[in-house]
């Protein structure tokens, strides 16, 4: 483990997970640490595990083995349903609320938490304008009648309604096409710098990761090969498919690792 | 009379009760006689005879259920009161009705039904026509003179002769079984035929023997030998009409006026009337116009033609006039039916899916178990109730009930599981509590299904509850069943096309329902227009 600057708010131990019937475990002894403010990206192939290893933080699964601590607690001892409240998340198709009005939508946590009617207006306008949607205009709607990068900005605004202190996205700019992600990198980066958040990111595109991660976490079949900052991930690869992704990263630019 | 036993209450929806009472009174003043017959033709003649005579001389409307399929379902229809009247034989009453031994003075035949019929039934044998129409037994020309035949005693000497015979005759006590105990009867095969079809059998050679009625028109055409029961077997069957006491004291003059018929008629007359109707393709009406006329009973002025034609003559719309207050108190009683099983099938199957959403491990098998209710067949379920419930609408209501219950538990149930998973998991993972999922995620996304399954179910009602009739429920199943009985397409339209009509409304009615509970949002993009 390297780079263990500032506070771990969020700390895995010993993480284990196997899925009744499976025959091998989704994820083995994973050990990671998240800082605050920190954006911390898990890279791997699909049945790699990351979207399982995602989910033992907001108890979306129960891991079979290890501790997931959050702020000193266990989160086994939370409240499933007020941690999940406090943590923000964003789907790779944005899991838009399909008969809801994008508005609805932004509010939906802040409704949980029981805010006024006016600060959530206020809220999800600004929100809204951070990720360059037109408040009057796109509230109104429903999602089947946005474009996906739309749907994916609305996302991310809902995620962040509710000032969340961690922010989970499982692949969230997966599905859209090369132009809009790339645009939509940049948004992400501008509303980083705006409002600041703390988050894992799940991804199958290393070069995603060196865009937009502060450190970057390799899975491979289930267990976590390397955690490192993307330029000593470079410089020192500590396993050979890390090096194998490295240099289709270099391949194929953006277009994504083992996919 | 008909609308009165439609309008008793045992329809218990206040809904409906309040509609009915707004019905206009259907039959104003005197209500109709109506008279019944079996379905072969000398019972439908007398039949119709005895409506002409009532018509022409008390100047009282006529309702004819001519041809009522068999003894048992007259006898029923006479005994509840859905008939005033139909022509009987003694000996039917005696054996087949009373189940007594049969007996051979057909003055003692007479007086016993009517003491019995009278102190069990209030029914009267009122008016004895003169005729008798027993059993006989006949065979062909050839065979007779071949084998020296005149008695049925010379035929049970004979044997390798072939029987053809009725399918009642070789059931009924006082047909086959009976006659060959007496006789000693050996025949080398007996088969089961159609009226018609056993003369031809015979004509042909390809049988020997054959059962006849005494007055039957095709005596005239064929050339038989009939054999006399020389042991006296045959009981006595005298014509007769027999008639409720509570149409006698509704109706003043129907018995002095049906007692002009009595003794009108011998035995040849009403072979040649028979064969008329039979051979001579002539008209029901006509014959009978004719026949009444011959005996003075009604004006000779009266052309045949200008008489009432049969109902099968008739166009369907004016059937369809006539009846329409039935029809609008069947079309209700259907609606009621329908209403109350779906009503209850909803309250109880939704919640149920939404129970079992929250129990996964038992959904699937709940699911297929209400399943299996739906390969029951449909008449069977309501045969169940019957002795569990009784007859009428309580049975048919939760028969229908039990009915309805399976589309719309399936179409809950997969319909909550089947709800956007996306949206599903996003509610989860921002902090919604599983109700929260459940009632503002899941019910909204399945609303159209649910609703798709309601209207599957209330189809399937609408067709079921045609067979509520079967149990006294009413409905239109009711015309369904009596033209069935009747024979009567006419009768069986009249309630076969509105309960289609309906099964149609309501399918596009629940269709426009669920188009409203469709959640916004869901509708094709271009509804809802594009970001520019």
């Amino acid at each position: 483990m390297e780079g263990d600057v500032g506070n771990p708010v969020l700390v895995l131990e010993g993480v284990g997970k196997r899925y009744a019937g499976a025959e091998r475990p989704a994820l083995r002894d994973v050990d990671l640490a998240v800082t605050e403010g920190e954006v911390l990206a898990l890279v791997g192939e699909s049945g790699s595990g990351k979207t399982t290893l995602l989910k033992t933080v907001n108890r979306l699964v129960a891991p079979s083995r290890g501790t997931v601590t959050w702020k000193d607690t266990d989160v086994a001892d939370l409240d499933p349903v007020e941690l999940r409240r406090r943590i923000g998340y964003v789907q790779q198709e944005g899991g838009l609320i399909p008969h809801w009005t994008v508005g609805r939508n932004v509010e939906l946590v802040p409704r949980l938490l029981g805010w006024d009617e006016d600060e959530r207006r206020e809220r999800s306008r600004e929100l809204l304008s951070l990720v360059h949607l037109e408040p009057d205009q796109i509230l109104p709607r429903y999602p089947k009648a946005l474009s996906g990068g739309q749907r994916q900005r609305v996302a991310v605004a809902r995620a962040l309604a509710a000032r969340p202190d961690l922010v989970l996205f499982d692949e969230p700019f997966g599905a859209l096409d090369a132009v809009t992600r790339s645009r939509l990198h940049r948004l992400f980066q501008e509303v980083r710098g705006e409002i600041g958040f703390t988050a894992l990111f799940v991804t199958h595109d290393l070069g995603e990761a060196f865009l937009l991660a502060d450190r970057i976490a390799v899975l491979y079949e289930a267990e976590v090969l390397q955690v490192a900052t993307p330029e000593a991930l470079e410089t020192s690869p500590e396993h050979p498919y890390v090096e194998k992704l490295l240099s289709l990263r270099v391949e194929g630019a953006s277009a994504g690792a083992a996919s | 009379m008909k609308l009165a036993s439609a309008m008793n209450p045992r329809f218990h929806f206040p809904v409906v009760l309040s509609l009915l009472m707004l019905l206009p009174a259907a039959g104003r003043g005197q209500e109709p006689v109506v008279v019944g017959s079996k379905n072969f033709e000398e019972n439908r003649l007398l039949g119709e005879i005895a409506a002409q005579l009532i018509e022409d001389r008390l100047q009282v409307s006529v309702d004819r259920r001519l041809g009522l399929a068999g003894t048992q379902v007259v006898f029923e229809a006479l005994r509840n009161g859905a008939i005033d009247l139909y022509p009987e034989y003694t000996g039917t009453g005696l054996v087949t009705i009373l189940e007594e031994e049969p007996v051979s003075d057909s003055i003692v035949a007479l007086r016993r039904v009517r003491q019995a019929f009278l102190e069990r039934w209030d029914l009267w044998w009122l008016v004895p026509l003169g005729f008798e129409n027993a059993y006989e037994i006949a065979v062909s020309r050839e065979v007779a003179e071949e084998h020296g035949l005149e008695t049925i005693s010379d035929l049970a000497r004979v044997e390798d002769l072939r029987g053809a015979f009725g399918y009642e005759f070789l059931q009924r006590p006082d047909g086959l079984p009976g006659l060959t105990d007496t006789y000693d009867l050996d025949l080398a095969s007996t088969v089961g035929m159609q009226q018609a079809l056993k003369y031809r059998a015979v004509a042909s050679g390809e049988a020997d023997v054959l059962d006849v009625y005494t007055t039957e028109g095709k005596l005239l055409t064929y050339d038989l030998q009939l054999l006399e029961d020389d042991r006296g077997f045959f009981p006595p069957y005298e014509a007769v009409y027999l008639v409720r006491e509570g149409a006698l004291e509704e109706t003043d003059g129907l018995a002095a006026t049906l007692s002009l018929l009595s003794n009108a008629f011998t035995e040849s007359e009403m072979r040649s009337l028979n064969h008329a109707l039979e051979e001579g393709g002539e008209e029901l009406a006509v014959v009978a116009r004719r026949a009444l006329e011959e005996r003075g009973l009604v004006g000779e002025n009266a052309p045949p033609g200008t008489t009432p034609p049969v109902r099968g003559g008739e166009g369907f719309l004016s059937e369809v006039r006539r009846n329409r207050g039935l029809l609008l108190t069947w079309t209700l009683e259907h609606l009621g039916l329908t209403a109350g099983a779906l009503a209850a099938g909803v309250l109880v199957a939704v919640p149920l899916g939404l129970a079992l959403e929250r129990r996964r491990r038992w959904g699937e098998s709940v699911v297929r178990a209400v399943g299996v209710t739906q390969t029951i067949p449909s008449l069977a379920i309501l045969a169940f109730m019957i002795p569990l419930l009784g007859i009428g609408v309580v049975p048919a209501l939760v028969a229908l009930w039990i009915y309805s219950l399976f589309p719309i538990l399936r179409n809950t149930y997969t319909g909550l599981l089947g709800a956007d998973p996306d949206a599903v998991e996003a509610g989860t993972a921002l902090g919604m509590t599983p109700r929260q999922v459940l009632m503002e995620i899941r019910l909204p996304l399945a609303a159209p299904v649910i609703l798709a399954g309601i209207r599957t179910s209330a189809v399937l009602v609408v067709g079921t509850a045609t067979l509520a009739a079967f149990i006294g429920a009413g409905g239109l199943g009711e015309p369904i069943i009596t033209g069935l009985q009747m024979n009567d397409p006419q009768r069986m339209l009249l309630g076969a096309i509105p309960a289609a009509l309906l099964a149609i409304a309501v399918d596009r009615f629940l269709a426009w329902i669920e188009a409203r509970v469709r959640p916004r949002g869901l509708e094709d993009r271009g509804e809802v227009g594009t970001l520019p």
